[in-house]
């Protein structure tokens, strides 16, 4: 009768034993199972079923000529059942239901099988980050350490230089001089140069291990910036340093205050200082203008010498770590100077430059965050 | 009354310069040199060699490096507050460190002053000058034990 209405692949069997079985194998969408078979129950042929599906989806629809039999068979986990005698119209639309529930749940649980294999994706996912997480921030706390210990032996190192190598050569600077000073007389014109030499060598091997300290503490140890009053810090500078007094300067009184740290900043300042009033033709007096101007929320601090100039082409490497324009035997100094200039305006979030040509004076400029009157 | 000036140094060098620069400045005061900061330890207690005080007198003034062999200047300052006769006893720390800790921590133990050691001869002559000017001239000094 199935047959004939067009349904395929249908097994029939006698043995209730073999229901199983069979099952097992084939995974029927759909059984008719008489309750009444000889050698077993429909019921215990039921419990069976049960286990071979896990999920407790019995196809099974019972076949029975006892009404009391239907609860129990529904109990039992039968989805549906057909009386004896046959119907026929009734045995296809149950049969017809029973499948196409079949088909919906079969549909769902691939669904859900789905929706389980991305879930378990998802959560094997974010177990992985999770543990790229707790090892990136096992390296970043081992880096810190390693970093921490660094600095710690670097300090250790710059403070054996101030005091350890700079000993010996104040001794070597001091008896030359002493050298000078109690044979100078009775000495030829050429070792006393000697003299001089040895002594000038000295110091500026001396000058050079303070400003490599002054560069490598720059900003050290400041860890708030502050509002700072530029024509004070200007004016700060230029009474505290001599080598200022024999020029001409003119500070712009009302200049507004910035942000920055104020050793750093007095640093930079008196270095650009310095050098506006050393990099000036012989004979001629330094004059230096000190102004600023608002740019947007930041603050540019001129300073403008009538010094020699810089050409165009070494505007840039001047800020470099012991890069020099000149020789010592014109100038004298490390090329370290304005390299801790940058250095500062660096730490301080805030930009540099120069303006300039050779021999017409150079504008440098330090510009810095704006600070809130208060 | 001419005050003995301790001088704790352990390099020979820094001890001729800053003697012959207390010549050129024409400090007259008599200049003891210890070498260590034990010898400072034992020539203040006037034990060991500095038993005899007429050689070795107490002291009206200290001088004191702070990187020093065996006892480091700044345990010699501690240790010398820490006397009852030698707490009053000015202590000028002269070394080479400019350090900021070094400085906190010299006077925070009781450096009546704190100097760094000039890195030339001309300017190591000034702060002799200075020194006697200020310290054996114009500063009242207290009177120890």
């Amino acid at each position: 009768m199935l047959r004939r209405n067009g349904y395929a692949s249908i097994a029939s069997t006698m043995d209730p034993h073999e229901v199983c079985e069979l099952h097992l194998k084939n995974r029927y969408d759909l059984i008719l199972l008489d309750l009444v078979m000889p050698g077993m129950d429909g019921f215990q042929v039921m419990e069976s079923l049960k286990e071979i599906e896990k999920d407790g989806y019995l196809p099974v629809l019972v076949i029975t000529s006892q009404s009391e039999h239907k609860a129990r068979a529904l109990k039992a986990g039968a989805k549906d059942f057909v009386s004896k005698p046959f119907d026929l119209v009734e045995v296809l639309a149950r049969v017809f239901n029973m499948l196409e529930v079949r088909l919906l749940h079969l549909k769902t649980r691939r669904l859900y099988d789905e929706g389980m294999v991305e879930q378990r994706a998802l959560l094997t996912a974010k177990a992985e980050i999770s543990r790229h997480a707790i090892h990136l921030e096992q390296v970043v706390l081992e880096r810190t350490a390693q970093l921490r210990e660094k600095i710690g032996e670097l300090e250790v190192f710059s403070y054996s230089i101030s005091h350890d190598m700079r000993q010996p050569l104040r001794a070597m600077q001091g008896y030359a001089q002493a050298l000078l000073d109690d044979y100078g007389e009775s000495f030829e014109p050429e070792p006393k140069l000697f003299l001089q030499q040895i002594k000038s060598a000295a110091l500026r091997l001396d000058h050079l291990i303070q400003d490599v300290l002054t560069y490598s503490n720059a900003t050290h140890g400041e860890s708030e910036v502050s509002s700072i009053g530029l024509s004070e810090i200007v004016r700060e500078v230029v009474e505290n340093y001599p080598n200022l007094r024999n020029a001409k300067i003119e500070i712009d009184p009302s200049m507004a205050p910035v942000l920055g740290y104020e050793v750093a900043l007095t640093q930079s300042i008196s270095n650009l200082l310095a050098n506006a009033v050393k990099f000036v033709p012989s004979g001629i007096t330094p004059e230096i203008k000190i102004w600023s101007e608002p740019r947007d929320d930041c603050i540019r601090l001129w300073i403008q010498d009538n010094g020699i100039g810089i050409a165009p082409q070494d505007h840039k490497r001047i800020f470099e770590m012991f890069s020099r324009v000149h020789s010592n035997e014109v100038y004298e100094g490390t090329g370290i100077g304005l390299s801790i200039v940058a250095k500062s305006v660096g730490k301080m979030g805030g930009h540099l430059g120069v303006e300039s040509e050779l021999g017409k004076g150079s504008r440098f400029w330090i510009e810095l965050q704006k600070a809130e009157l208060p | 009354m001419s005050h003995t000036i301790l001088l704790v140094e352990d390099s020979t060098d820094d001890v001729f310069f800053l003697k012959r620069a207390f010549k050129r400045a024409e400090i007259k005061n008599p200049v003891q040199v210890v070498k260590d900061g034990r010898q400072a330890l034992d020539y203040l207690s006037g034990t060991s060699e500095f038993t005899d005080r007429l050689n070795f007198p107490l002291p009206g003034l200290v001088l004191l490096d702070l990187k020093l062999p065996y006892v480091l200047g700044l345990d010699v300052l501690k240790w010398i507050r820490s006397q009852p006769e030698l707490q009053t006893l000015p202590v000028i720390i002269f070394t080479s460190s400019s350090e900021r800790s070094d400085i906190d921590r010299a006077y925070r133990a009781g450096a009546n002053s704190f100097m760094v050691k000039p890195s030339d001869m001309e300017h190591l002559l000034d702060l002799a000058k200075c020194f006697v000017e200020y310290w054996l001239r114009y500063n009242l000094l207290p009177l120890n034990g």
